[in-house]
This record gives C-alpha cells, structure tokens and sequence, in this order.
C-alpha cells in the first residue's frame, strides 16, 4: 500500500507541476493581456510555454511559494527542480475565467496534455509589488485527481 | 485495489459534499463588494452554520448545480441527498478569500472537521438574479484530496 500512495504522490507531483504549462493559451485571454497584474499572470504561463526559466525569476517575488495538494508552499529551487521539468507536456491551457482583487488573481483554465488527456485546474495568485508571491493550483476534474484518471 | 479506490472514493464523496459546510464562518476576507450576489454566497455558508435548508432553497437558483472533481454537474435532489448531512461533520470554516466581479465569484477557504482535519478548498460560484446558479469545488490541500499527507 505504501508503495501504491508513493506512486500516486509521485503521478500527482508529476501533474500539479505541469499546472499552467502549455504551447498555446486561448480563451479569455484579455484581462491577462490589458492590465498590469493581467501581464505579470500571462507571462507565468509564457514563462513555462516557452520553457523560459529567465522569464520566470524576473516574475517571482524573493519568498515565492508553489503549492498544490500535494506541494506544500515549496521554494523556487523546488519549482525548478520539480515542475520545471515538465514543461511542454501540456499542449493546450484555455483559460475559462480570470477574477482579479486587491493581490488576488483567480484564474479557472481547462488543459490538455500531449497525450490528450484532459485537466482543470483553478489557479490563485498573490501579487505583491508587481511580481507574484504566492502560488496555489486547486484541483479540479481529469487527471489530477487521482480517481478521475479515465478522464 | 478495487477496494481501496471504492474507499477512498467514498470518504471524498464525503468531503467534497462538505466544501462550504461549518459552524462559524469567518468575517469579510475581502474589500467592499457586499452587494446582493456576496449576501446570497456568505447566506450559503450561513445557511450551513444552522443548518437550516429552507435557507438555502432561497438563494439557490432554478437548475442550481454542484460540481467537484467527482461530482459532475449534481442538481439539487443529488445535492441534498449527498451533502447536506455533512455538515454535521464539519467544526469550523474560515473564509480566507473572497473575490467577486459581476455575477462571478471565487472564495477559497480553511475548513476544519470535527476530528480536526483540514480542508481546504476553492469555490467558484455563478450567480443570476442574485442568486447562486452554479457552485465548482476545486480541492486544495488536505483532506479532500488523498494524497495530501494531511
């Protein structure tokens, strides 16, 4: 059994590291493209389409945490050495709702990764002196959910 | 394995039904949108903390929904049946944020069961008329989500 949650934990590190990876982005796109906090939460997702690690610390605020249900507030070396891999194995974000608020982006995108399986993530974002300090994936259905892996 | 997925599979039914179900729920995480559409989302809660469905029947929508990673689009009969005895189970929900423009909302908070376990989670909620037309749970760390080790 341990070593079935070890696989598991492994599969859900893989994939909430993957959250917002992607080589395009579609739909609503225009808050992140007209407003300042808008343009610092588009260039996360550039960051990681373009496999774009300098892009990515110019973006992350000293302190910057990555959660998820299973990251919890890991640092940048984390990131890195975790997520960064995994670029590029997402080929599609389409971004269904941004609700922005004081230092708060909310972002709801549905994915699908280069094997056509299917994800949707809510992303939450904290902002502080325009770079982003917090980072938060909230699972929804598809294959991060470890029971939804048919998806 | 089968089993232990029927299990697991179980107890998130359970939880997930809980996402916005305590008793006590925090003050105002968030600035000044205290309009209709927050009154009828902090009711949502409220109604919870009392337990009191006639409540929630008032601010829920015709063709109200629920969603979760494993509940795909439940109306209100499933709704009732799946979650509402649930919120016996839960202690205590901290609203850590709450976000709204229009009729679209986000709250994300800390919730506590009796035995002290967290949960927490996101909502996404779609209102009309000023009342709640969809709720979207999506699971954060703890409980909700097996794997998380808490």
């Amino acid at each position: 059994m341990t070593k079935f949650f070890t696989g598991i934990l492994l599969v859900g590190f893989a994939l909430a590291s993957q959250a917002g990876f992607a080589q395009t982005i579609t739909g609503q796109t225009a808050l992140l493209e007209n407003t300042p906090k808008g343009k610092i939460i588009k260039a996360w997702y550039t960051a990681w389409e373009k496999n774009d690690w300098n892009l990515m610390t110019q973006i992350l605020a000293s302190g910057f945490t990555f959660s998820s249900p299973v990251d919890d507030h890991i640092k940048i070396n984390a990131v890195k050495e975790k997520c960064w891999p995994n670029a590029g194995k997402i080929k599609t974000v389409d971004v269904q709702q941004v609700i922005m608020n004081g230092d708060a982006v909310f972002v709801i995108a549905n994915g699908y990764t280069t094997a056509g399986k299917f994800l949707r993530n809510c992303d939450y974002f904290t902002i502080k002196d325009g770079e982003i300090m917090t980072y938060e994936c909230f699972f929804g259905p598809g294959i991060n959910y470890p029971n939804n892996s048919a998806k | 394995m089968t089993k232990f997925f029927t299990g697991i599979l179980l107890v998130s039914v359970l939880l997930s039904c809980k996402a916005g179900f305590g008793q006590t729920v925090a003050p105002p995480a968030a600035g000044p949108q205290n309009g209709p559409n927050e009154k009828a989302i902090r009711a949502y809660y409220t109604a919870y903390e009392k337990k009191d469905w006639s409540v929630m029947e008032q601010i829920l929508a015709d063709g109200f929904t629920f969603t979760s990673p494993i509940d795909d689009h439940i109306d209100l009969k499933a709704y009732k049946e799946r979650c509402w005895p649930n919120a016996y189970k839960t202690k205590r929900f901290d609203v850590d944020r709450l976000v709204i423009n229009g009729n679209d909302a986000f709250v994300t908070y800390n919730g506590w069961t009796t035995d002290g376990k967290l949960f927490r989670n996101t909502e996404y909620f779609k209102m009309k008329d000023g009342k709640i037309m969809s709720n979207e749970c999506f699971f954060g760390s703890g409980v909700n989500f097996p794997n998380s080790g808490k």
